[in-house]
Formats: structure tokens, C-alpha cells, sequence
């Protein structure tokens, strides 16, 4: 760790080995709820991460531990000297192929369990380059100057819902949550305040879906929600629809390529360069640099889960004219964004 | 850059390719890639310093690595990679091609084993006119196999990737089937105990599994059911 991080970590809380609590720690998101989270940890007394998982909830268990998870960290092809932030880090799947890369990397997130968890794996690997801080991204404020490597993946799209995320209970479910403040400006803030957080030349990696998924004009549902046609209609029409099926308004945010960039740009970034992934960002199978043709592509939907099926075979094809004839990446399903300060 | 691979078989290794530096960049933060790009580290540099090989003033390589990364950048070659998803008569050119590159360089030892490429498949293959240049050496290996395994496996592979709804080749693929096992077969002449056979490339798969490690069930050419081997032995008696 180096003297201004050291200084900085100074302030909090120690709390374990590797875990710092920050005074804005309240709040949680996990696929997990409160009590499957515990009784995760509590497994970990007799067992390895690894095996935790399997035992507990085997059906998340690539979410975790998928190498294919971190490949878009190839497009910032480290040096292997650079202090790196992973704001949102839950259970380590960048986090910990960065640390492997990096000189220093600092996790941050809410929740206090995902970080036990993460420290576990640490500790398994033999990992020490890491210290975790148990915060609120939309409280903390990040050190200025600090960091050459800021990742938020998968992240930005959650901060305006200020209430606690059990996802269990917030997919499909109609339930009434608090809400306040527009969602573009919370997600405006966080990403100035990441910014400032960077050295001059430092990078952002954002990895966030694509808000014209082009499956999202096919009646998928919304990968944050799970409503249907809320990403592609206008903002307040999406809240009708939220407000209809799920009792609450429309506030996991994405946006298209351009509007992404966009929110870059006005959050101070100079040099913004996106990339189109497929089947998502978070196994991404195939990366192109935004526009670009790239030869090996092939269409990612029918093989996801290793079936057949009609609807997976009609999404092959559409994908096949869209992106493979056509070139057009404007309905690529996700991207991930390399952003210069 | 572009991402071509993600950790195809759960190898760990990431592939990418840099038109605009010419690059094939691999990566892995896994013990198994890391050992497995190690490996084609050798299996590149084995191979650009054969005597025979044109293309080695073009080659060169750079490593970024500590005890848990590794990133191989090697140059990437003129040309096309080649497609394992089209037929055997479609790759038979290419197939042809990449068999004369084979015995150009590959150098023989009477009476000795030979280096593996052990994944010498048309997608491992870019080939530019009649330049071919072999990539892809995870699972390179040094003495160990008779000469001409490689070619044979190449055929076998292609030849699982076409067989048909019934078990069978069409007449194409067949005619180029017959047609790259005779020369391959004529190639073969001086290599004791080791024929252009499916039952012979299986027999030192199965008794050399090391080299493959947990690949090896995914190998295409020992996922031949048993009426397709049937079959292979019928055409292999014509």
C-alpha cells in the first residue's frame, strides 16, 4: 500500500485483516439474501469458497468463479504497476485476476458479507496486494489523485436504488421501494467522483449492458427489473410500466453507446473508447472496439446454456443478420468502456 | 483489440487480436493457462528456429508476466485463420497446403520420436496464398510423438467435423478424404509402427494422455461414435 492510500485507510475502522469499515457502510446488494449470506459465511468456517458455493447456491456458482469474467481487464493491458479501485467488488471475480495484475487494488463495497467471502478467496490464493473498505459508493468520497485504475463493472446502473437489493426480492417481485433524487445525476456523481479519484491519465473501465439490446425489442425482460420494453421506451413510460407491474419507479438506468459516452464525457472523462461484447459483459465471448468488424465473431445466443431451443435459434439467426452481415452494433447486447480522466 | 476466445474448454486463456500491432495476445491468471502459454512459448520457439521455416525473420514475442499472470504477445501473420466449421472439401486446399508445410519443416529422426504440435487443426492454421504458418502450441511437446502424427490428426479432425446426418461423408468430402490420406500415407512410408489410421491415432492418444491433460475429451478425433468408425474403417480399406 502506498503512503496516501495508508493515509487514507487510517480514518476507518479496522475490522479484520483486510476489511476497513468507512462510516458510510449502510446498505446492501446481493443475489443472496440477508440470512443465505450468513449462512454462507458460516460455511466457510469448515469449507473453501469453492465448495461453499456449490453446496449453497451452485446456480451462481460461474458468477463467482468463471475465468471468462475479468477478460475485458485485457483491454487496459496493465503494466502491472498501477493502483487500482474495484468499486462494487462483491465477491472478487475482477477484483481478484486484478490484484494478480496489479501492483495494489482497493474493493469497495456495502456489503459486509460479499467482502468476508472475497477475503476468504484471497486468503485461499495466497493474494495479499489487497485491502478492502466496507462503504456506500454513493457516499464515499474517493481520495483525489489517488488511483491509475478505476473499475466499475456492472455497478453503475444500481446506484439510484437507494434502498436495499436482495435481488431474490426485487426481480419480479411488486414491491414499494423509496426512492429520490433523478437517476442520470446520481450515476453523474458517482462517476465526477471516481474521476477525481484518478491520477492524470487514469483509467475507468465501466462494463454495463446495452439499453437497445437488440433481444430487448424481442420481449426479453429487462435484465435489472425483469419488465418488459422498460430499457428501450422513453424514461416515463418506463415508470408507468415500473409503476404498473412492479409498484415503483423505473431507476436501474442504462443507456445506449452514445448516451453512455455521453455521461462520460460530461462527468469529466476526455478520451472515451467503447467496446461492443457479446452474449454480455460478464462472459463476454467476443469484444469488438465499437464499430469495427471483427472476422471471428459468431452469434452467441443459441449455445448459452448448452440447449436448443426455437427461441434461442431465432436469436442466433437475428443476431447472425445484425451483427455479423450488418455490422450493427448499435444493438450489441453490452459494452465495456476504457475512459481516460 | 479484439476478443476472439474466452476461455475456450475452461483453459483459462484469454485470446485477442491487435490488427493495428499486428498481435495475437494471450493471457491467463490461472495456474492451468499459465502453464499452457509457458508451453507455447516453447512450441513458437521450436518452431520459428527450424531451418526450414520462411516465416522466422517475421516472428517475434513479447512476455509481461509474474508468479500469477502471464501475457504472451507474438506476431500475428498475414493472412486468414483458417475455419474448422466448413467441410473437408471446402479446407481441402488449405489442408494440402499446411500437410506440404508440415513435411517441409518438420524435422524427421530415424527411428526416433518427434515434437507435437498436439492441436494441429485448420483453425490453428492462417494461411496467406500458399504461405502457411502454424499457431496455436499449447500443447507443444518435444519428443514424444512419431512423425506425421500432426498430419494425420488434422485429417481425422476435418473428416469428424464433415461427416453427415448418416454417419457418412459425402461424396466430396470423400473423394478429398481419399485423396489427403494417400499422400499423407506416402509420407508416412519410412515412420515405423505408425500409420494413417484412425485406430492408430487413437491407440498413442490413449497411451499418451499426459500430454494432453484434461483436453483431452474434448479432442474431436476421439469423439467418433462407433458407427462412424465403422464407417472410417470401411473407407480407409478402399
Amino acid at each position: 500500500m502506498n503512503k496516501k492510500l495508508n493515509k487514507f485507510f487510517l480514518k476507518f475502522l479496522k475490522q479484520t485483516d483486510k476489511i476497513y469499515t468507512h462510516p458510510s457502510n449502510e446498505g446492501y446488494w446481493s443475489n443472496l439474501s440477508k440470512e443465505e449470506n450468513k449462512d454462507l459465511i458460516k460455511l466457510l468456517e469448515k469449507h473453501t469458497t469453492r465448495e461453499a458455493v456449490s453446496i449453497k447456491m451452485p446456480m451462481i456458482f460461474d458468477v463467482i468463479f468463471s475465468e471468462k469474467r475479468s477478460v475485458g481487464l485485457e483491454l487496459l493491458n496493465l503494466s502491472g504497476k498501477e493502483v487500482a479501485i474495484d468499486l462494487g467488488c462483491m465477491w472478487g471475480a475482477i477484483t481478484i485476476p486484478l490484484a494478480k495484475q496489479v501492483d495494489y487494488v482497493v474493493g469497495v463495497d456495502q456489503t459486509i458479507e460479499s467482502l468476508k467471502f472475497t477475503e476468504a478467496r484471497l486468503n485461499e490464493e495466497g493474494i495479499k496486494n489487497v485491502s478492502f473498505l466496507n462503504a456506500n459508493l454513493r457516499d464515499l468520497v474517493i481520495p483525489e489523485k489517488t488511483f491509475d485504475i478505476a473499475i466499475v463493472n456492472g455497478v453503475l446502473e444500481w446506484l439510484p436504488e437507494i434502498e436495499d437489493v436482495e435481488l431474490g426480492n426485487y426481480w419480479y417481485k411488486r414491491i414499494k421501494r423509496k426512492a429520490h433524487g433523478n437517476p442520470r445525476d446520481i450515476q453523474l456523481d458517482f462517476l465526477k467522483n471516481v474521476n477525481q479519484g484518478l491520477i492524470d491519465g487514469g483509467r475507468l473501465m465501466l462494463a454495463i449492458e446495452n439499453r437497445y439490446d437488440y433481444k430487448m425489442f424481442f420481449g426479453t425482460r429487462d435484465p435489472h427489473t425483469g419488465t418488459l420494453f422498460t430499457t428501450i421506451s422513453p424514461r416515463w413510460i418506463a415508470n408507468i410500466i415500473s409503476l404498473i407491474f412492479r409498484k415503483r419507479e423505473y431507476r436501474p438506468w442504462i443507456y445506449s453507446f452514445n448516451g453512455t459516452k455521453k455521461l462520460l464525457m460530461e462527468a469529466g472523462y476526455s478520451d472515451v473508447t467503447l467496446h461492443s461484447c457479446w452474449p454480455d459483459y460478464r462472459h463476454p465471448e467476443f469484444i469488438t472496439k465499437y464499430g469495427e468488424v471483427n472476422n471471428y465473431f459468431s452469434p452467441t445466443s443459441s449455445i448459452r446454456n448448452g440447449k436448443r431451443t426455437i427461441k434461442g435459434i431465432i436469436a442466433n439467426r437475428v443476431e447472425w443478420l445484425l451483427f455479423k452481415v450488418c455490422n450493427f452494433q448499435f444493438f450489441a447486447p453490452s459494452m465495456i468502456i476504457i475512459a481516460k480522466k | 483489440m479484439k476478443l476472439i476466445t474466452n476461455s475456450s474448454h475452461g483453459n483459462g486463456i484469454y485470446t485477442f487480436i491487435n490488427e493495428n500491432d499486428k498481435l495475437i495476445i494471450k493471457s491467463s491468471s490461472t495456474k492451468k493457462g499459465i502453464t499452457s502459454l509457458k508451453r507455447e512459448l516453447l512450441g513458437y520457439k521450436w518452431y520459428f528456429n527450424l531451418e526450414n521455416n520462411k516465416n522466422y525473420k517475421s516472428f517475434f514475442y513479447k512476455v509481461f508476466s509474474n508468479k500469477k499472470y502471464y501475457r504472451l504477445s507474438v506476431s500475428l501473420f498475414k493472412g486468414e485463420i483458417g475455419n474448422s466449421n466448413l467441410s473437408l472439401s471446402d479446407n481441402y486446399l488449405l489442408i494440402l497446403n499446411a500437410i506440404e508445410h508440415y513435411v517441409s519443416i518438420w524435422p524427421k529422426k530415424k527411428n526416433k520420436f518427434v515434437a507435437l504440435h498436439g492441436d494441429f487443426s485448420v483453425g490453428n492454421i492462417i494461411y496467406n496464398k500458399q504461405n502457411v504458418v502454424i499457431i496455436d502450441w499449447e500443447h507443444f511437446a518435444n519428443n514424444c510423438a512419431p512423425w506425421g502424427f500432426d498430419l494425420v490428426n488434422i485429417l481425422y479432425e476435418s473428416a469428424f467435423f464433415s461427416m453427415g446426418l448418416k454417419n457418412k461423408l459425402s461424396d466430396r468430402n470423400l473423394k478429398c478424404f481419399l485423396l489427403l490420406r494417400n499422400k499423407i500415407s506416402e509420407f508416412l512410408k519410412d515412420v515405423p509402427n505408425f500409420k494413417c489410421s484412425l485406430e492408430n491415432l487413437n491407440d498413442f492418444i490413449m497411451k499418451n494422455e499426459k500430454i494432453w491433460g484434461n483436453i483431452i475429451v474434448k479432442l474431436p478425433v476421439l469423439k467418433f461414435t462407433s458407427k462412424q468408425k465403422m464407417y472410417i474403417k470401411e473407407i480407409e480399406n478402399i
